[in-house]
């Protein structure tokens, strides 16, 4: 089984300065990310639509990197 | 007076409030009803246009601009209004988005005798959701548009502007 927690440990190497919307992840990456102030841990507030919010979000900080996790 | 000679929207009009209002993102569903405003959107440098596939997308796409700092507009029609009430509850009502919504009224008719059951039923769908909506039927009532920005803006909600004059001056 694919474990979220410790793909999100590794990918937490790797983040660099990236803005991270970490989907329903995101009750993993609270405990794991070191810059919290450029998560957007939104849990689940619709059916679907995580990757079109991290769209938006990114056509509205075009000179950010953003991470969805989905 | 004909029908087609009687007070209309015009698409410059409506551009003309959103820019009064900030809008850098018009996030729609494309469709033939709304041709000659794209037109004008798109040539129009200060604006980028988001399309989306299901108009469900729009309320999270338009939730992500908002987080961003930027002012989203959603432009789609009541009958794919109705199909997001999940994305509206969830994106927009539940992140307190302060987005204005133009949708188009597929079967108002002034007169109160419709044929399509999407007008009929617009109005309690928004009531439901407790959305508070605007009616423009013509350039005359163009300021209506503004009062649903500031009201947005205002109470951190989404607002709805319902555009009666789907068929005649946004389609020339």
């Amino acid at each position: 089984m694919f474990d979220t927690a410790e793909m999100l440990k590794i990918f937490q190497r790797h983040r660099g300065n990236a803005i991270v919307v970490p989907g329903r992840g995101g009750r993993h990456w609270t405990d794991i990310s070191t810059q919290p102030n450029r998560d957007v841990p939104l849990g689940d507030p619709a059916m679907g639509g995580h990757a079109s919010f991290a769209f938006g979000l990114a056509l509205a900080l075009p000179k950010e990197k953003v991470v969805l996790f989905d | 007076m004909s029908q087609s000679n009687e007070a209309q929207l015009s698409p410059e009009t409506v551009l003309r409030e959103i820019k009064k209002h900030g809008v850098t993102h018009v996030v729609w569903l494309p469709d033939s009803e709304t041709n000659w405003l794209y037109l004008l959107m798109k040539a129009d440098p200060q604006l980028t246009l988001v399309a989306v596939s299901r108009e469900g997308l729009a309320f999270s796409a338009a939730a992500g601009v908002s987080v961003g700092g930027k002012t989203p507009v959603i432009l789609i029609q009541n009958t794919g209004l109705m199909e997001s009430g999940d994305s509206l509850r969830g994106w927009a009502l539940g992140l307190n988005i302060p987005v204005v919504l133009m949708v188009g009224l597929r079967g108002w008719t002034r007169h109160g005798v419709t044929q399509d059951t999407a007008a009929d039923y617009t109005e309690p769908f928004l009531n439901a959701f407790g959305i508070k909506y605007y009616l423009v039927e013509n350039d005359a009532d163009a300021p209506r548009i503004s009062v649903a920005f500031d009201e947005a803006r205002r109470t951190k909600r989404p607002v709805a502007v319902l555009v009666g004059d789907e068929f005649h001056g946004f389609n020339r």
